[in-house]
């Protein structure tokens, strides 16, 4: 229970954070010109991506107490040992939503207030939202791992290779995208800040690299769990763990769209407002979906350790 | 003595409903219910298990008809001869 409360605690300092330094940091003119908004426009639309976003955090919170309460339940178990992987690289993913939002946050502001901190901010904002991401992803799938050696099923079929295959083009296309970008490394007229501000080499050891690790250990524990709820054994378990393994797949699949979003961010900019928040809130909506589902699953799971 | 292939059986048929849940779901109504170590599980016990059984998966489903094929399957280890009775 102490340790909830610590949870909760940070949480709530998170929140706080978030909230204060995205309303009170003032649009760049750029951006005002752009997309035609006063500044007060520009909080309320602020306001409208702030309140969505805690109430994920929320959601996202209350899913991951959930698998972590069914994780302790069977933690001396075969499988409880795999859903305690699950858990910890969900704990990775949950934090990092509030840790990645406040770190963006904090160099939206310090870079208005000093321009010159701009490539220093922005290679610190990357480098720290991917490592949360690629550690969450990577405890993930080895939870994932584990659960599907123990079915003793040979998962890696044809399936398994249009996956990898699916991987690899979409891996190839974030490649190209990246390093045709313009302003990977210059800054663009009109956002006035380049995505990196890295050099070629660096930009595909410390980014690329890093992304496509990350995507394949997301697209892999998203297909390990659908294998393990197909192959499992089990009327009732199956039916339990089916809504965890959506939930899973959803939270791993609209994680990486986040990414991949993010860091098309250059080129999102030259879309028009309302299909950038269109694009925002169907990919939070997939998120807390994906969380709520987690949740449910983990009960439902909990109950037949419980009867 | 000890009668744990009966045991090893029961399990099998929970794992068939829930999965690698079966041996701890089995494991907690033999001690619970039955107040004995799961290995010392009894064909006299089993009519009694099932009923517990019946009881316990009311709470998890609704399908009636599984829930009879469970505690049927169950009992039905009672007239089974391919296990061995250590005395």
């Amino acid at each position: 229970m102490k340790k909830l409360n610590k949870h909760y605690i940070g949480l709530a300092v998170a929140i706080l954070a978030y909230a204060a330094l995205t309303l009170l940091t003032p649009t760049e003119q750029s951006v005002l010109s752009r997309y035609g908004v006063t500044n007060g426009q520009a909080a309320l639309i602020k306001m409208t991506v702030v309140i969505p976003s805690v109430l994920i955090w929320l959601g996202a919170f209350y899913g991951l107490v959930r698998i972590k309460d069914y994780a302790f339940h069977i933690r001396d178990t075969k499988d409880g040992k795999a859903f305690s992987l699950i858990a910890r690289g969900l704990t990775w993913l949950v934090y990092g939503l509030p840790v990645t939002a406040v770190v963006n946050s904090t160099a939206n502001y310090l870079r208005i207030q000093d321009p010159g901190m701009k490539p220093m901010l922005t290679i610190i904002n990357n480098y720290v939202s991917i490592a949360v991401v690629l550690i969450g992803f990577y405890i993930i799938y080895k939870g994932t791992r584990q659960l599907v050696d123990m079915l003793q099923y040979k998962i890696y079929s044809e399936r398994h290779a249009l996956l990898l295959a699916g991987f690899a083009l979409f891996s190839t296309a974030f490649t190209y995208v990246t390093l045709t970008n313009p302003y990977r490394e210059a800054a663009s007229p009109i956002t006035n800040r380049a995505a990196y501000y890295l050099s070629d080499p660096l930009l595909i050891l410390t980014i690329i690299i890093p992304y496509v690790a990350l995507w394949y250990f997301g697209f892999s524990a998203a297909y390990h769990i659908f294998e393990y709820q197909k192959r499992v054994q089990g009327v009732l378990y199956k039916q339990a763990i089916k809504w965890l393994a959506l939930g899973l797949g959803a939270v791993v699949i609209s994680s990486m769209a986040v990414r991949y979003f993010v860091s098309l961010t250059t080129l999102v900019n030259s879309l028009n407002l309302r299909l950038l928040l269109v694009v925002v809130y169907v990919l939070l909506f997939v998120i807390s979906a994906g969380y709520i589902l987690i949740a449910m699953g983990a009960k439902k799971l909990k109950l037949l350790e419980e009867a | 003595m000890a009668n744990s292939e009966l045991y090893h059986q029961a399990v099998e048929i929970a794992r068939d409903y829930l999965g690698p849940a079966g041996e701890r779901f089995m494991s907690r109504q033999i001690q619970n219910h039955l107040e004995k170590p799961p290995t010392e599980l009894k064909k006299e016990d089993l009519e009694k298990l099932a009923a517990w059984i019946k009881l316990s998966l009311a709470y998890l489903t609704e399908d009636s008809k599984l829930i009879r094929e469970f505690t049927d399957r169950l009992a039905s280890l009672a007239y089974t001869k391919n296990h061995h009775t250590v005395r």
